[in-house]
């Protein structure tokens, strides 16, 4: 799963769950201006797609380890 | 005594206002360690100043804007804590959430002796578990409070992004937690920061941790430079020296008129660096 696939799986992400909404650093967005700033905003694109395989990866090792095998 | 700075001027620091609002009142219930607030208005820069010179507080404790070069003042327009005006709280502790300021100022406070808890990247948090990440944003220093080591605290906390990260349901405020776990860092004489510079990892190995660390790349340039120029000015002595003998050497040569040169070059050079240097750190202290 390349960059693409990932920022299009999290657009779809937040499509869903239109009530979402964080702060990320001085922004308090929610899932429209999320998917607005990824489009726009390089950083903060690459940002949160390592945010999000840093974790997929840790909770894989994780399972790996608990279940012996993912 | 604990200097609480805390400014709120916009949708962020509405939650950590409240979140520094909480710390303020768990800190109180175990410990009776005196809080001087800095909040809303207050939270200035010449208010921080005069405030620590008035009790030097053993622990700062901000929330919450910052980047890598200082902790945002009321208003977002200045520093409270910068670059420029760091070194006045050495051998102290800086407790913050601030974005990224672990990055540049905090290993700058670190090289003044003080510890540093911040984080490295941007701190991220999802409203609807904002609970969550108080819980963790404010373990370290309720962990300290209790009597913990910073380094027993940064472990403690860590654990709470854990246990934070297992009971969250939204897959967004687990992904951010695992973010802001890995960003948190605590600096101390036993902890000390991680360098992605070659050259400075180089040096830490080399000469320890409080050399390596001090000692600027400039600084490096500088000796690499003038060891080759000596080695260069030995070669043209010892040409001299084969042509005319002691003689040659000592008598009024070209070469050094340019040596000359250079070195007035060079001093002028570094003259200028300094006063533009300066000039900046003036320049960020009056406009953020």
């Amino acid at each position: 799963m390349g960059e693409k696939e990932i920022v299009r799986a999290i657009e779809e992400y937040f499509k869903q769950h239109p009530d979402l909404r964080w702060s990320f650093g001085k922004m308090v967005l929610n899932g429209h201006d999320t998917i607005k700033m990824m489009k726009k905003d390089k950083a903060f694109r690459k940002t949160l797609v390592e945010a999000v395989v840093k974790y997929s990866i840790e909770q894989l090792v994780k399972g790996d380890v608990n279940n012996g095998g993912v | 005594m604990i200097l609480g700075i805390a400014p709120k001027f916009d949708d962020a620091t509405e939650y950590s206002f409240k979140w520094f609002q909480e710390l303020v009142k768990e800190v109180q219930s175990i410990s009776t360690e005196k809080w001087v607030l800095l909040e809303k208005d207050d939270a200035t820069r010449e208010s921080v100043e005069a405030e620590f010179d008035k009790w030097h507080p053993e622990i700062i404790t901000f929330y919450d804007h910052g980047n890598e070069d200082g902790l945002v003042e009321q208003g977002g327009h200045g520093y409270v804590i910068d670059l420029a005006n760091v070194s006045k709280f050495k051998g102290k502790a800086i407790y913050t959430m601030a974005c990224l300021s672990a990055k540049t100022l905090g290993v700058e406070h670190w090289r003044n002796g003080g510890v540093f808890w911040g984080y490295t990247e941007v701190f991220s948090f999802t409203l609807q578990d904002e609970e969550l990440f108080m819980r963790c944003a404010n373990a370290g220093l309720i962990a300290r409070m209790k009597g913990a080591t910073w380094d027993e605290a940064l472990e403690i906390a860590k654990r709470e992004f854990d246990r934070a990260i297992e009971e969250a349901e939204e897959v967004w405020t687990k992904v951010w937690l695992r973010h802001d776990r890995d960003a948190l860092v605590c600096y101390t004489a036993t902890n000390p920061p991680q360098s992605k510079c070659r050259f400075r990892r180089a040096l830490l190995r080399l000469f320890g941790t409080r050399f390596g660390w001090t000692a600027k790349s400039r600084f490096a340039g500088i000796l690499m430079m003038f060891f080759g120029l000596g080695v260069l000015v030995h070669d043209y002595a010892h040409t001299m020296y084969e042509l005319g003998g002691y003689g040659e050497i000592l008598s009024p040569q070209g070469g050094y008129v340019g040596l000359g040169i250079f070195l007035l070059g060079f001093y002028l050079r570094e003259k200028g660096i300094y006063f533009k240097r300066f000039k900046k750190l003036d320049g960020r202290r009056l406009g953020g």
